[in-house]
Formats: C-alpha cells, structure tokens, sequence
C-alpha cells in the first residue's frame, strides 16, 4: 500500500501558507504546468472592468463597479450650497482674473466636492461593525479627495448658481441666453457628495473607486438652477444638464511579489502583479499606483504612488507607464 | 501598553527623608520655579515654553465658522490638549487618561471660563459668522508641572497671536489675507496663569512649588490656584488628597501672586522683544498693541 | 520663508523619549520621537516582526483623512528601512509633531484640509531617520527625501526644489521622492499633469538632491563639499554631519 502523502486542496493550502502557495503557482515545477497567478490570471493581467451607471434612482449620477470580486457602488448627490452659508465665502474681486489655479482652489476652499468611502461591514473579513472608519477607508478618501481636485476634472463654472437680473422688459425668463449686459451675482453652489460604498472587497480597491469616481461623474445630470427674486432663494426646474467632466483618468495599480517572505528587500525574484486580489494584497508590500489619462491623444500622468518597498526603480516605473496606458485602453472601452 | 514606572519604595523614602531635611532632589528652594524659557515662532501665535525638562508647545488658529445656535453673539473659543504618545508611551491616541483630563479642565477653567479673551468681539455677523480660535496645547516632554507650563504657554501663545483683519461693506465680508493687511491681535483683556503647590507630610504641611516628576509621583496632594497679576483668583482646584490646614493655603496663595506677578512680566518682556525682532522699519512700535492691563 | 535657508536638526531634544529629533527646512519644523522597542499591544502584534507605529500630529486642530494617509505612507517606507524582523512581537512607536509649517500669505488658510499635504512628506520622513538614529534603532539603510515641483512659466517649465506653499499651489505637477542610502528609490509620490519624460528630469533632480555623496562615494568628504555649488542642499551629507556632529559632543570626555 502506497504511503499516505499529506495533500491538502488548493483553498487550504492558500489559507496555511499563502505565501509559498502564491509562489509555486508563479513558478512552476513542471513543464506541462504554466505559470501564473493562484487566480489563474498572468502577472500583467488585469480583471475585466464592468460598468453600469445610472442605477441610483435618487442619485444625480451613479456608478456600480465589478472588477472580479470588488464592487463598489458609488453615487454622486448635489446639493446647494448658498454663499451666505460658507463662512470663509469672499467674492472674487473685479479687477482679479480667472485662472485654472483660483478655480480650483475656488473648488477647494469651499469644499465643493466631497468624496466618503465607505468599506461596508462584510465586504472581506477584516472590516468589523461598529469601528471607526479603518485607516485604508481614510487613506483611500484622501486619496480619491486629492485626485479630484488636483485633476480639475471638474470646473467650478458648472457647479456655479447664479442670480440675473434681466434688463427692463425682459423678463420672460430664458435660462440659456447669455446676455452680455445682464448684470450676474454669485448666489450658490453646486456640492458634490461623492459616496462610495464597497459592497464586496477583493484587492485593488483605489483602481475601482476611482473609476467608479469617474463613470458616476461622467453620469452626473444637474438641475438647472436657478435665484428666483421673489421667494428669495434658488430654485431648480425640472430639466437637468449633465456636468462636464473633462479628461479621463484611469487608475493602474500593482504590488510587487518577492521570492523571499521573510529575507531583506531586493534578494532573489520578484513578480510585479497588476491588479492585485486580496491575497496577492497581503503578501506584498511594495505598491504603486499610476493615473493616466490618454484622452487628448498624448499620455499625461495625473498621479504616481509607490511606496513600500525598493524594487521599482526608474526604469520599471517608466515601463510601467506603458502597461497603465494599456489600461486606460480597456477602462475607457468599458467606460463607453 | 507600557506604563509608567513607579517610583521604588527607596526612591519614595529618600525624596520624603530630604525634604524633611529641606532639600529637594535638584538642590531648589521650597518656593523656587525651575528656569522658565519662552520662545516664539516665526509665525504668529507659537509659544514653545521650556520649565527645566518640560516642554510644552502651544500653538494659535482662527478661521471663519458658523457661531452655536444658543450663543449667536459669541464667537468660538477652544483649548485642546491632547497628550500624545510623544510625552510618554503610556498615553495613548484617542483615550485620554487622568492626567490629561485634569489638565484641560484645569487650563479650561484659568483661561476661558475666567474670561481673558472678549469673545463677543470674535462676533463678526450676528448669528452667521464668527471666528472660531483655537488653541492646540502640544506638550513636548513631561518632567512635572506640566499645568503651570502649559498654561503659561497658552497664554502666551494668545497673547503673540494675530488674527486676519476683517471689513464689513454692504453685509459683505472680507478676510483680509496676512499679505493685504498686517493681522490684528485679539481681545485680551486679562492674563491668567496657573501656581500648582504639591503637598508632602503627614498633614500636608510640606509645600512645594513646581514639583518635577518624580516629586509629583510622590505628593500627598495638589492645589493649583489661578489668578492674574491683579490678584484676583480664577479658580483653586484642590482636588482630594491630604487635607491642608486653612491658613497654610492663604499663604501659597499670597506666595502665587508673587509668582503670577513674575510670569506677567516675564511675558510682556517676552512679548516686547519679539515685536522688536518683527519690528521692520519702526512700523511696529505704532502697531504694538500689547497692552498692560 | 526663505525656502533655500540650509537644513538644521538637533538630535536627542526630548529627555524621556529613547531617541527624538527636532528638523527644521524650508519653513518646516518637525519634532519627532521614537519608543521602541516597546510592549505592543494585543492588535498590533506581529509573531516575526516588529510593529512600527507612526502618528502624525498636526501643527494646529486635530489629525483627520490627511493624517491618516500621511501615517500610512510613512510606515509603509519606514518598515522598509528599519530591520523589524530583529524585534518580533514588539512595537516601535514614531511620534512627528509638526510644529510649523510654512504659511502662504496670500490666502487664509483653512484649518481642516482632506487632501494630500505632499510638501510636508520630506520633512516627516526625514525627522523620523534622525530621531530613529538618536534612539539606535537597528536600520538597514537611511533615507533622504526630496520634493520638487514643475512650474510651467511661459510655456516653459521649470523644476523647483522646496517650493513654497504658493508655487507648490501654482504648479503643474509636484513630485516627492524618497531614496535610501544605496540609491534605492523608496518613496514616489507625484500629483498634477505630467509626462514620462517630466518625470524622468524629476527624478534626476531629486537624486542629485538625496543623494549627492552617494555619488562620489569613496572620496573624502571635502571633495563633496566643494561640488555643492548650486545644486541645492545635499541632504545625505547633512544627515552625516547631523550625526557626526552629535557623536562628537556626546563623546567629548574621551
């Protein structure tokens, strides 16, 4: 009789070792066997991207993600926002012009984008009820605060409310004629409150909130609003214009595997895996993440985040430009 | 999490066996502070007060909000003291201990609630808008003491601090920034500071002043009183511990006014001096408005 | 703020901590503490390695979001410079407090800010290797940290080192780059609108910065100091004589 031979099945072994689970799988003993990731995808390859908008009745845009097993729903509510409520509110001087500069510190100053993650309670086992927001979900709306702003995806223009005052005889009201000599007064904004709420967690949850970011801004439709003298205050009509949203940043992210778990940084292999799932997530400390956006025909970096480790160096993270670019291809695909 | 060591029962015995002897640990006086050091930042309102190895840093904000409902003439004042793990590993983010809440309270009660800064004139619209001031207490290191070093930064911090002028035009607003208008100082109208006795013995009838650490560790009970150079008490805050005879207390009080009277003196020459170094082109001996009351 | 003032640090500032540093640059002043190896608690135990632990404190109002992604990045690269597996089951605690950061007098600051506070990260980074070299921490490498700014000016750009809060605002894109000791890029964070090839003058610039006596490694160290000339502070050699500095005056009776 043959001897018994201590096998364990694929999940087992994952949960036991991971780590050596992870790198038999990238290195495989035998010929026949190819080599690949335990969730049998190539170590460049990322999840395929699924987007459905507009499925928030009560939201004015919103987008659900589904990259493998991480899902996010992300909804975009506007609300309004009148001057005299923004403490620090200061009109914008005659004589002072308007540049891309003081409109985004237009956006900034009074808070006009409000970006919150939420990590729901069972999205992966680590998220418990009843804590404070962990430090990923704080890291990750930081994150996502800082690239809408500082992508200028947005202009202020379109969040602007404001009060005109017709000339004599005019008063049949005509929301869209921009008359040159009617007199314009600043009275409100428009205030995005991003939500994002991971319904189910599997790595990568920057790529997928920021692209669920992007779709549910690009599926955004305002108000038309407006100051009515008589009631004093804004109202909004019925009819709704969607926001303009320029450019379109796709986020890229990946984590380095090395050889060694437990050796010092930069001894034998390492693996650089796109799209990295939970458990790749675990095992590797060095990440990065690459913003890029091709939509003018040029490739323009938004952002660049790497950190935890020493083996990225300059060339990687200029190859890498091409494998984000790669990317962008397939979110914008997706995005249509 | 690390606690404190405390002190051995050999190291209890030699403090208390010395005193008895009238001598402390660092060879002081009974009634002497340790050297007091007050240095302000570049920018306004940074206080970083050194009292022998305490150190406590206190730093001035104010921004624009909204006032409270139920006080809509008032403007917004706060202290935070907040000890992080920096002063000692015991401490922890989020979880304030003992020490910490007797602190806040205690600075709390000197410098706010015995009305040093004119609130009102932090109004700015009825109702609408309002500054909001705010002071972070940082505390550095902690060797002892640390509500008479804390306080005194506090003060000091306000007192160099300078808020963004501001103008009223046809209900508009304007917050003027630091490059339009030179900042104006607040309203202070009184200069508070804290005296903490600790007390030894088996009556409490050792009192000393500016205990350090390990002196604190030992102490039968505390007494801090606060109270202006005017002598006009703020608040005593002798909580629990040893009773302490009525007229022995009378006298450290009389004795803190001496000490009150020193700080005060010690700030506005303080306060003096840096508004000499700031001084480009003696704009700033018009512009000095740090007043003696 | 003069932004191109030279670096200057204190190390062992704080009587009770096991090692602090107090760094001040380009209007930044930072004070930091190390406790460790210390007690960690239940949560944070590690069985292999030790757990690094850093809080960042901000000048003014309480730590939020920024804080939070301040905190995580640092430990991310501090974990990488600090031999952890030498303390399993323990916990090495980083405090930074900042004391001052520089203000820009153009416009009236707002206390709670959410988004990234990149100009800071240098700063941080570097308090936090001094004050871990004052407590003797056991590290594999040092690092040195960098910020540089592409200012786009009729329609040319130009880098800049330590901008000030007004150019950082101004800017097209703003890098921060951390390296370690053995020329190893630790730390890339970039933001704004930039190209591969910007990126790359970036990087060069940033390198020459952090890692200038890397680079005429095995020369003495006057040499290195007559090359300075214009290329701004060269903050490896400032860490070195930082230290060099501190080992003499402790040292002084022998």
């Amino acid at each position: 009789m043959a001897q018994p031979t201590l096998t364990f099945p694929r999940p087992v072994f994952a949960k036991l070792s991971p780590h050596p689970f992870l790198l038999r799988s990238l290195c495989p003993q035998s010929e026949s066997d190819p080599a690949g990731r335990t969730n049998g995808r190539a170590p460049r390859e990322a999840r395929s991207i699924n987007i459905h908008t507009s499925s928030l009745s009560h939201a004015h845009g919103s987008a659900v993600i589904r990259t493998g097993d991480t899902t996010v729903i992300c909804g975009v509510r506007a609300e309004v926002l009148p001057v005299a409520s923004i403490p620090q509110f200061r009109p914008r001087a005659a004589f002072e012009e308007e540049t891309e500069t003081s409109k985004r510190a237009e956006l900034k100053n009074y808070d006009l984008l409000v970006p919150n993650i939420e990590l729901a309670t069972g999205c992966a086992p680590q998220f418990l009820p009843g804590v404070p927001p962990t430090a990923l979900a704080q890291t990750l709306s930081t994150r996502v605060y800082s690239l809408l702003h500082g992508s200028g995806m947005v202009d202020v223009e379109d969040l602007r409310i404001w009060k005109r005052q017709k000339k004599e005889g005019e008063m049949e009201v005509d929301e869209d004629g921009e008359e040159e000599r009617e007199e314009q007064e600043l009275v409100g904004y428009w205030v995005l409150y991003v939500d994002l709420l991971f319904v189910s967690f599997d790595g990568n949850p920057f790529d997928a909130a920021w692209t669920a970011v992007v779709a549910a801004l690009k599926d955004t439709k305002l108000p038309v609003a407006r100051w009515d003298t008589e009631r004093e205050a804004v109202v909004c009509s019925r009819e709704s214009r969607p926001l303009k949203v320029r450019g379109l940043p796709v986020a890229c992210s990946a984590a380095v595997f090395l050889e060694k778990e437990y050796g010092e940084p930069g001894e034998g292999r390492h693996w650089i895996l796109l799209d990295p799932d939970r458990l790749e997530e675990t095992l590797c400390r060095e990440v990065i993440t690459m913003v890029v956006d091709c939509s003018s025909g040029e490739t323009r970096i938004r952002a660049i985040e790497k950190q935890g480790g020493t083996v990225v160096g300059r060339e990687l993270l200029r190859g890498f430009a091409g494998v984000a670019e790669q990317r962008w291809k397939e979110v914008s695909k997706a995005m249509q | 999490m690390p606690r404190e060591a405390e002190p051995s029962l050999n190291e209890r015995q030699f403090v208390l066996q010395a005193l008895t002897e009238n001598l402390r640990l660092d060879g002081r006086e009974f009634d002497k502070y340790r050297p007091l050091e007050l240095t302000f930042g570049d920018e306004y309102g940074v206080a970083d007060v050194t009292l022998g190895k305490t150190r406590v840093l206190a730093k001035t904000s104010a921004e624009v909000t909204v006032p409270y409902v139920d006080r809509p003439l008032d403007g917004i004042f706060t202290i935070a003291t907040e000890l992080s793990p920096m002063t000692s590993p015991a401490f922890e983010l989020n979880r304030p201990t003992e020490t910490e809440v007797l602190l806040s309270r205690l600075i709390e009660k000197t410098v706010r609630r015995s009305g040093a800064m004119d609130t009102e004139s932090l109004c700015l619209v009825a109702g609408q808008k309002c500054w909001s001031v705010r002071v972070d207490v940082h505390v550095l290191s902690h060797d002892g003491n640390l509500t008479d070093a804390a306080c005194f930064a506090v003060v000091a911090a306000l007192r160099h601090f300078r808020k963004p002028d501001t103008s009223m035009e046809g209900g508009v607003l304007t917050v003027y920034t630091p490059a339009e208008r030179e900042p104006v100082p607040l309203s202070w109208l009184h200069s508070p500071f804290c005296v903490t006795w600790s007390f030894y013995g088996e009556e409490g009838e050792i009192a000393l002043l500016d205990a350090s650490w390990s002196e604190e560790q030992i102490r039968v009970g505390s007494c801090t009183i606060s109270l202006n150079r005017h002598g006009e008490i703020c608040q005593i805050a002798k909580l629990g511990g040893t009773p302490v005879e009525a007229v022995a207390l009378l006298q450290c009080t009389n004795v803190a006014l001496t000490k009150v009277k020193e700080f005060s003196t010690f700030l506005d020459k303080k306060l003096a001096e840096d508004a000499k170094r700031r001084d480009k082109g003696g704009l700033m001996a018009e512009l000095s408005a740090e007043n003696d009351r | 703020m003069p932004a191109t003032r030279e670096p200057e640090a204190d190390l062992s500032v704080l009587p009770k901590a096991d090692g602090s540093a107090r760094y001040s640059y380009a209007g930044y002043t930072v004070t930091g503490s190390v406790n460790g190896p210390i007690e960690a608690q239940r949560r944070d135990e590690h069985a292999y390695e030790a757990h690094v632990d850093v809080i960042v404190r901000p000048a003014a109002g309480v730590g939020g979001t920024r804080e939070r992604h301040l905190e995580t990045t640092l430990q991310s690269s501090l974990t990488q410079l600090i031999l952890v597996k030498n303390f399993p089951r323990s916990l090495i605690q980083i405090v930074l407090q900042v004391e001052s950061a520089p203000e820009n007098d153009y416009v009236n600051t707002k206390l709670v800010q959410a988004s990234l506070n990149f100009a800071i990260i240098p700063a941080l980074l570097q308090t936090a290797v001094l004050a871990l070299l004052s407590a003797a921490v056991p590290m594999r490498a040092t690092a040195t940290s960098a910020i540089v700014a592409v200012v786009s000016q009729d329609g040319a750009s130009e880098l800049v080192a330590d901008p000030s809060p007004r150019e950082v605002e101004a800017a097209q894109s703003v890098h921060v780059l951390a390296f370690t000791s053995q020329d190893e890029l630790l730390l890339a964070e970039s933001e704004g609108d930039f190209t591969v090839k910007e990126w790359d003058d970036v990087y060069d610039t940033a390198k020459r910065i952090c890692c200038q006596s890397g680079a005429t490694k095995g020369e003495s160290i006057e040499m290195v100091l007559d090359e300075k000339g214009d290329n701004g502070p060269d903050m490896r050699q400032f860490l070195r004589s930082t230290l060099e500095t501190k080992v003499v005056a402790d040292l002084y009776w022998k």
